[in-house]
């Protein structure tokens, strides 16, 4: 598993055919290139991949895409470069995001590795984010070792599509080899540098170099056949654990986490192993970090069927994305459904309208179907909701209660105890064991509530009950 | 071709060998509890292992019978008796229009299973006849149901010799659950050394009565399965029973083999198991 970067939101239009093949990317914040809709639109699309944004600032250039040097007063520099991270950062902001690090652009990138008074003006503006952010330089220039002095958390980087000099410099673009455009060449001056910790330089001669992040320019020609190659060799994978459980499962697990790049990885593993059709697997029970595979009498050497299951992993080819699918779920929060949702309220030091706002803003991801037939697994409730379990459970709470409980939300799919706050009622029916879909969503897809009225209640009850109500979707990426 | 429920008994449902592929849904695998016994049954009356069979507990059922058959009758010994005379378990038994089979004083056991030549005729739902709230349209038997059964098929009884199990051993196998390593070295040397009492139990789980020292946290909710015992924060252990929810946050310490599910199906409250440890 390697950390592949590319630089970002510089108009080659290209990001939605890069993300899905890397890990984290540098974007462009107005100094050689991109505006605050490029940012955002990046910022957005990094979101749905699940990758880590970094700013990519640049001398304020963009008539010659910052790749020139400029002489600049240390000032006019600094507030520049600040004031391109700062934008960046308060637009990832707005998506929920932190940026992750900072990776000078052009001929910035170069000065700062050559030239020591602008790799301390460099240091010098982005202070205030030393603590919060990577910086991503060559972990052989001048700046990384004043920055490692300074107390930067110094990221290493190598260049997957460029051609090095023997003193590790990087053959100037306007030489005809300076890019390495072949994917195959690429993986092969990749693999050095993983395996030897070495580079092929031009001349032949390999010279030690360190990496912690690769990279490749989104407008290298061949960029995405590049990426999707260093993806398959080293794209992300989990250290996973086998362990039979009992005589006829094996489970397997992912590190103990609720988020999102795991349950991609879980759900992308339980369609791998489905197409795989292994012999003696008899059902597969995914969870938020798990799968239990449960087999037949004919598999009696769990050690067979686990190097067979981590060789499967191992060789997994395309990338998964989680649907894009949002249910959207009519919830009555009337006090006559949610007998709590007053004490809940006061509890927070919130209104009852508050609680429902803040309660139908979040899109809650699937990451597990359970417990009860039609159980949701929700993940992604805003922490101003999350209160403890009531401290006795109601012998019997209605079918279809929207409830809290500590950190997650759910609906009581049918008629069960629970010791849930309950907050409203969907008139919804959660679990249908006469159709060919029992449930309506599937793991990794995510739900919205929205309030409805009383009224509305009771006439989407009649049509549910009649089998007319059609469930509401929509396609997102936020 | 039916039976009448002329009294349902205690808790009386109809089972099969469970409810496979719908666990990701969250549908229980269910099934009997004893699938050894309810197994037999069906093979002594050359019954394909698919049918399904009535599950009958501790207080057994009085069922009419409308049609000429052949019943078997395995598990716990509770007495059974066809038009007041007392019938042998684990024999195919001969039924005529109007008999009635009634039960009696418990024997041995807890569940006694009620096969009928060619299976009963009811709903599959998910591949599987076996009764399950919310799955099922009942969960058990009322009084004055109507068991339709399935056309008698011609085939022979098998010549089945089987000796009625007494159910007197306290000890149950189990292998290693997932969260087993992270019991401390005392814990497991008190978990496998002590007898435990059984508590309240159900076709969803058997309770410990005794409590276990533990500081165990809670874990990220994953797969449980039929014959799981899990222990809770508070050290109370609890082992999963057919009727068991599909996904638990409790780590899972042991796992029954299949064979001591079947024994546990058979035991009471108040009764001692001790867990003897198999790899």
């Amino acid at each position: 598993m390697i950390d592949i970067n590319c630089d970002v939101g510089e108009g080659t239009g290209n990001e939605h055919l890069l993300f899905p093949y890397i890990s984290s990317c540098n974007i462009a914040c107005g100094g050689h290139a991109g505006d605050t809709e490029s940012m955002r639109s990046i910022l957005q699309l990094a979101k749905r991949h699940h990758i880590n944004v970094g700013a990519h600032p640049s001398y304020p250039d963009r008539a010659n895409f910052g790749r020139k040097s400029m002489t600049l007063s240390a000032d006019e520099l600094s507030t520049s470069i600040f004031g391109q991270i700062k934008g960046l950062q308060q637009l990832a902001h707005e998506f929920g995001l932190t940026l992750h690090h900072i990776k000078p652009h052009g001929a910035l990138y170069h000065d700062v590795c050559q030239k020591e008074e602008v790799a301390g003006i460099f240091l010098e503006a982005i202070e205030e984010f030393r603590t919060s952010c990577k910086l991503c330089v060559p972990g052989h220039s001048r700046i990384a070792q004043l920055a490692l002095d300074k107390g930067f958390d110094v990221c290493s980087e190598v260049f997957a599509d460029r051609n090095y000099n023997e003193d590790l410099s990087l053959v100037n673009r306007t030489a005809i080899d300076a890019l390495i455009t072949d994917p195959t060449v690429a993986a092969e001056h990749v693999e050095n540098m993983i395996s030897k910790k070495q580079v092929r330089t031009k001349s032949g001669k390999f010279v030690p170099i360190q990496g912690q992040t690769y990279c490749v320019h989104s407008d290298t020609k061949n960029s995405v056949d590049i990426v999707r190659h260093l993806y398959l060799k080293y794209g992300r994978t989990y250290p996973l654990t086998f362990k039979p459980f009992g005589a006829s499962a094996l489970l397997i697990e992912w590190p103990e986490q609720m988020n999102e790049s795991i349950l991609r990885d879980v759900l992308a593993f339980k369609e791998t192993i489905e197409q795989a059709a292994i012999e003696g697997i008899n059902e597969l029970v995914p969870s938020i970090h798990s799968i239990t595979v449960i087999v037949d009498s004919t598999i009696q050497d769990f050690d067979h069927l686990i190097k067979e299951l981590q060789a499967l992993y191992n060789s997994r080819s395309e990338p998964f994305e989680l649907p894009r699918t949002i249910w959207k779920v009519p919830v009555c929060y009337d006090e006559n459904f949610g007998s709590d949702i007053k004490e809940l309220a006061e509890s927070h030091s919130l209104s009852k309208e508050e609680v429902v706002q803040l309660h139908t803003k979040s899109n809650y991801r699937i990451y597990a179907i359970g417990f009860l037939p039609g159980f949701l697994y929700l993940g992604g409730l805003d922490e101003q909701l999350h209160t403890d379990r009531k401290e006795t459970p109601r012998l019997s709470v209605p079918s279809g209660a929207v409830g809290i409980g500590g950190s997650q939300t759910g609906i009581y799919p049918c008629e069960s105890p629970g010791g849930w706050h309950l907050i409203g009622n969907s008139p919804l029916n959660f679990f249908d064991q006469t159709s060919d879909q029992p449930c309506f969503a599937y793991a990794g897809e995510r739900i919205q509530f929205y309030a409805i009225s009383q009224d509305e209640y009771n006439e989407i009850k009649k049509q549910v009950e009649s089998g007319q109500y059609r469930l509401r979707k929509e396609e997102n990426d936020d | 071709m039916m039976i009448e429920v002329i009294q349902p008994g205690l808790f009386t449902s109809l089972q099969d060998l469970g409810r496979f592929g719908y666990r990701h849904l969250g549908v229980p695998v269910s099934g009997a509890m004893d699938l050894d016994a309810a197994q037999h049954a069906n093979h002594i009356l050359g019954n394909d292992p698919t049918c399904a069979v009535l599950e009958i507990t501790l207080q057994g059922p009085t069922l009419k019978f409308l049609i000429d058959t052949k019943i078997t009758l395995t598990g716990a010994h509770l007495s059974p008796e066809v038009n007041q005379q007392p019938v042998e378990m684990y024999q195919p038994v001969e039924i005529y229009k109007d008999d009635e089979l009634t039960f009696g004083k418990r024997i041995s056991g807890v569940r006694s299973y009620l096969a009928v030549t060619g299976g009963f005729k009811t709903d599959m739902i998910f591949n599987s006849k076996s009764f399950y709230k919310g799955i099922t349209s009942q969960e058990k038997l009322v009084e004055g149901d109507i068991l339709e059964l399935a056309s008698t098929s011609g085939k022979k009884a098998a010549e089945l010799q089987v000796e009625p199990p007494a159910y007197n051993t306290h000890e149950l196998y189990v292998t290693p659950g997932p969260e087993f390593e992270l019991l401390h070295p005392q814990q497991k040397e008190k978990l496998l050394s002590e007898k435990w009492t059984l508590g309240m139990n159900s076709r969803m789980a058997y309770q410990i009565e005794e409590l276990m020292p533990n500081r165990l946290p809670s874990i990220l909710s994953s797969a449980v399965l039929p014959g799981t015992i899990q222990l809770t924060p508070s050290g109370k252990m609890i082992l999963l029973m057919r009727d068991c929810q599909t996904m638990g946050g409790y780590p899972r310490i042991l796992q029954l083999t299949e064979k001591s599910i079947n024994l546990l199906a058979q035991k009471m409250r108040f009764e001692e198991v001790s867990f003897r440890l198999i790899h």
